[in-house]
């Protein structure tokens, strides 16, 4: 079976191993010379300085006209892969069968048709998965060595750090494979499964903020927390008593912006009640909970997108 | 023959269409929504001042409307990509893959007519599609000034690719490195798997090529110089250096020499600069692309589009003539 699923899938697999190899040869490559670059500029000196003023400009500005590009694409790469994984892995590897009427032979032979989807998903899924491990690791240590320091939420940092590649790939080919069982084309599977598993991705990064319990923070009046902490959208004003200022309160703060000039703004602010501003956050330490209940999301969607395909395998006659 | 290749791209051109009734929607909702956010929290201020002159708290702003503008970017970023891969490739690698080409080579109309009748069907409303989701994207970007993803200046790779006439000539050249890659590979999977990769490579090698496309500014100043180019990031510095007494430039090494010398026998730039002058560096030059170059870039990047793509298509009518 598994000699038959290996000649049956040998272009996808090829393909997988050559960008496997590439990956390896070429991202070790840029992460020396960028550590090099990082060493010979003294970056590690101007780390939480100002972009746009100050002695580091110049080196900054010289290190981001060399590498921006090129960290841009490697956290691009990463991803797209579950993504590209899901649209020519996962669509095809049912839909093609059942277009071309190829299928029929698979299932009159001795083996189930649970079998029958299982043996092709292994052969896809796990040399998949080891391909977008591979991959976030190479990508990830380019990144590190270039000093990239973004939050953990940042949207193209989350995407590529701990669990979530492996995830979004185990997702979007199960989705595809789906697609495909359901539309029985390959073309519209494609669609559907890039279409679907992009929306999948960005509903659940909008649901990021409902998904752990929140803390709050209390800041300076206009401030604002820069640790990179994941924003709730849920901020206000507190009093001198702690208490939340209610929306009338807020209201009448915002006719000190037009009566005060701006140096005036904040003791107007007072006199109105507002001591502190506050803002719901849920705090970098938590990525790591967070990336594991967004993982047991996606797990549990492709659970049931398997289930929901071998519905339709077993149905169909 | 019109009406033959709609139906067969009915399902393609439904989409495009779906794509267009939505697109144009939401950003006809976003941005009076994002107008009237802006006013209300007293921001309109900071839209011509810039992000220092502005002293009010503009990150709530950005927290809700940049990643909504950035995908409305991106989206726009990769439209051209897909329309190549599911609208060009399959438009004739379907045909020649499930045989049904047998049909329309042996009808009475030339397969040259054949084929440029699929392409135009195809091709006018995705470019269409393109072009209104440009305008109306920019639109609404440019509403949100410096505190939008236009920001960082037209030379940003994802601001680049979305002005002037990038996304039309990046989709001709999608649409016909489908076409060639379908019919090539005569199949569906492979002539997609192809059209990513050598639209990604084209789009990329172009991306680090660009600033070597034209010949930029020179700036000449006298020492120390003066012209303050560093903070300034919507302009793109290509080179720069020292000039001799006659004009010519002063080669990296000797410059960086003499840099050398006078940095040990001067303690601050009243004495480095004019220990540099003695040297021979008279001048300092900055080659630059402003900003203004931005179309010009455009046209040449283009032009470069648009010829792959016309070997592309001459390529493909060669290979679908010659196909027995």
């Amino acid at each position: 079976m598994f000699w038959l699923m290996w000649r049956r899938y040998r272009p996808q697999l090829i393909v997988l191993a050559s960008l496997l190899v590439l990956g390896g040869l070429v991202l070790p490559l840029l992460t020396s010379l960028v550590a090099e670059d990082f060493r010979t500029l003294h970056l590690d000196q101007c780390a939480g300085q100002a972009q746009y003023i100050g002695p580091c400009v110049q080196r900054v500005q010289a290190f981001s006209a060399t590498w921006n590009f090129w960290l841009e694409a490697a956290r691009i790469g990463l991803l797209t892969l579950p993504v590209l994984l899901g649209m020519f892995l996962g669509a095809p590897l049912v839909a093609r069968e059942l277009e071309q009427g190829t299928h029929v032979l698979g299932f009159t032979q001795s083996i189930s048709r649970t079998r029958w989807l299982l043996t092709r998903l292994a052969v896809i899924l796990l040399p998949s998965l080891l391909l977008t491990v591979a991959a976030q690791w190479l990508v990830l240590r380019f990144l590190l060595a270039a000093g990239d320091d973004r939050g953990p939420y940042y949207w193209t940092r989350f995407g590529i750090s701990d669990l979530a590649p492996a995830s979004y790939t185990l997702f979007a080919i199960l989705l595809g494979t789906f697609a495909g069982a359901l539309l029985r084309r390959t073309l519209p599977a494609m669609v559907v499964s890039l279409t679907a598993t992009v929306a999948a991705r960005v509903t659940l990064d909008a649901l990021h903020p409902f998904l752990l319990p929140r803390r709050r923070l209390v800041t300076e009046l206009g401030g604002w927390p820069a640790d990179g902490s994941l924003m709730t959208g849920v901020r206000g004003y507190l009093d001198a008593q702690g208490q939340v200022l209610p929306q009338e309160a807020v209201t009448a703060l915002h006719d000190c912006r037009q009566a005060a000039p701006s140096t005036d703004q904040w003791a107007c602010w007072h006199e109105h009640g507002a001591v502190h501003g506050f803002v719901d956050v849920i705090p970098v330490a938590e990525a790591g909970t967070l990336h594991l209940v967004e993982a047991s999301i996606f797990a549990g969607l492709a659970v049931l997108l398997f289930l929901g395909t071998i519905g339709l395998l077993r149905r169909k006659v | 023959m019109i009406w033959v290749a709609l139906r067969r791209q009915r399902l393609q051109l439904i989409t495009l269409l779906v794509l267009l009734v939505v697109g144009s929607a939401a950003v006809l909702i976003m941005r009076p929504m994002m107008l009237a956010d802006l006013h209300s929290m007293g921001l309109e201020g900071c839209l011509t001042t810039g992000l220092e002159g502005c002293g009010k708290p503009k990150a709530p702003f950005q927290l809700a409307w940049y990643t909504p503008m950035r995908a409305a970017q991106l989206g726009l970023l990769v439209l051209p990509l897909l329309i190549g891969l599911f609208i060009g490739v399959p438009l004739l690698a379907r045909e020649i893959e499930q045989g049904t080409h047998v049909l329309a080579f042996t009808q009475s109309v030339s397969r040259t007519r054949w084929m440029l009748t699929n392409i135009a069907v195809g091709l006018l409303p995705a470019l269409v599609l393109v072009l209104a989701g440009q305008s109306l994207i920019n639109w609404w970007l440019s509403a949100a000034g410096d505190l939008g993803p236009l920001r960082v200046g037209p030379f940003d790779m994802n601001v680049f690719g979305i002005q002037h006439i990038a996304p039309v000539v990046y989709t001709l050249f999608a649409f016909s490195l489908g076409l060639f890659t379908g019919v090539l590979a005569r199949r569906l999977l492979t002539g997609m798997l192809i059209t990513l990769v050598g639209f990604v490579v084209l789009r990329v090698a172009l991306e680090t090529l660009r600033f070597k496309l034209i010949s930029p500014e020179r700036k000449i100043t006298g020492l120390p110089d003066t012209a303050g180019v560093y903070g300034e990031v919507k302009q793109i510095r290509v080179d720069s250096g020292y000039l001799d007494a006659q004009g010519h430039v002063v080669p990296d090494e000797v410059a960086s020499a003499a840099s050398t010398q006078c940095k040990a026998t001067s303690v601050d730039n009243t004495q480095f600069f004019p220990c540099m002058e003695q040297k021979g560096m008279a001048k300092h030059f900055t080659d630059m692309i402003t900003e203004p170059m931005a179309g010009q870039l455009h046209l040449v990047e283009g032009a470069i589009f648009l010829g792959v793509t016309a070997l592309l298509f001459a390529a493909t009518l060669i290979l679908v003539r010659r196909r027995t």
